[in-house]
């Protein structure tokens, strides 16, 4: 894949010439349209538009550009990135360095509904979800909820109760994060 | 009226309204009023005329709601109800518009993302990074790869490291 080097491929760009000091009169006049009939001619870039390009004053037409999604501006991607389920944003990291890089950083919550937390795999011990846009089962192993009862949960953050009455908000998908645990301290509601 | 003019030096004349629908353009307006011409550097003309017949529609649609919410409060009768309505139905025709509209291939998909970042046109933007998305989803990171024409340029190692993370999205 040719690298692209396209002025548009990065989120800063300049508007070529101030527009104060531009004037417009170094365009020929054949290659000006005016109005919304024929705006609309050109859209479908038919037989119209190509009689434009295809002149001897076919100046500063830029030559065609291989599209380079790889290289998408990571506001572009994040953007992008931002109507993917927790599923797809996981695959969607996985395509390329330059994807990664935005995926790491989990901006946004997923788009999707939220998935229903179900029982442990009595073999495997790992939590069985269900997601409703997808329709599917997932065994997921988190090792912070084996054991574990759940009492709720908010924002992704599961909150759970075990055996010997320790209440815990873990958030199951930001793993790798130090704050995806925390041990709540016991509060005494007697009074 | 105000002029744009592609980087392939297409004019496109266009009301005001039109091209204030990139907020780049309408800072540049604000900023200072006698401007006409504007020159834009990084769209060609075939996209530019593409995304000017998005922004025509947007416009024509909000200006139609907003005189016929005046004929309503003008004539005083059920002014509450039936603006309401028209503007239900008149977001569905927007919906089906825009959702004909971003039916294009990849490469002008491409096109018209940068456009729409490099303008700042929001509903554009979010219409043209929601059809990438779309076609993502339900697909394998192999098949994602293969549609956009990515090359895989992680080592098998890093690759392995990433997908271990969250195996049950590779299942």
């Amino acid at each position: 894949m040719a690298h692209s080097t396209s002025p548009t491929s990065g989120s800063i760009v300049h508007l070529e010439g101030h527009p104060r000091c531009s004037t417009g009169t170094d365009i020929s006049p054949g290659y000006t349209l005016r109005g919304f009939k024929a705006l609309k001619d050109v859209s479908g870039y038919s037989t119209s538009s190509r009689q434009l390009t295809s002149g001897k004053t076919n100046r500063g037409m830029e030559s065609t550009l291989i599209p380079d999604w790889s290289e998408l501006n990571s506001d572009i991607l994040e953007y992008l990135s931002s109507f993917l389920s927790l599923s797809d944003y996981s695959r969607f990291g996985a395509v390329c360095r330059n994807w990664f890089s935005v995926a790491k950083q989990k901006r946004h919550p997923p788009r999707q509904l939220p998935w229903l937390v179900m029982g442990e795999d009595d073999a495997t011990h790992k939590r069985k979800f269900y997601s409703i846009d997808e329709k599917k089962h997932y065994l997921i192993d988190i090792p912070e909820l084996r054991g574990q009862r759940l009492c709720g949960s908010s924002y992704g953050w599961l909150f759970t109760l075990d055996i010997e009455l320790n209440f815990r908000l873990l958030n199951p998908f930001t793993k790798n994060a130090t704050t995806c645990l925390l041990f709540l301290p016991m509060i005494d509601i007697s009074t | 009226m105000i002029t744009l003019t592609s980087s392939d030096g297409v004019q496109f004349d266009v009301r005001e309204a039109v091209a204030k629908e990139s907020q780049i353009i309408r800072d540049m307006i604000q900023d200072d009023c006698v401007i006409t011409n504007i020159p834009l550097a990084n769209v060609n003309h075939k996209i530019l005329s593409i995304v000017l017949e998005y922004c025509q529609m947007h416009v024509d649609k909000t200006e139609m709601e907003v005189n016929a919410s005046k004929h309503q409060t003008t004539t005083g009768e059920g002014s509450s109800s039936v603006p309401v309505a028209l503007k239900v139905s008149s977001n569905k025709n927007l919906n089906d518009w825009d959702k004909e509209f971003i039916n294009v291939d990849l490469d002008t998909l491409y096109d018209l993302i940068l456009a729409a970042n490099y303008l700042n046109i929001s509903g554009l933007l979010n219409l043209t990074t929601q059809a990438a998305a779309d076609i993502i989803k339900g697909k394998t990171t192999e098949e994602i790869r293969a549609t956009f024409n990515i090359k895989n340029d992680f080592t098998p190692e890093e690759e392995a490291a990433i997908r271990k993370e969250n195996p049950w999205a590779f299942e």
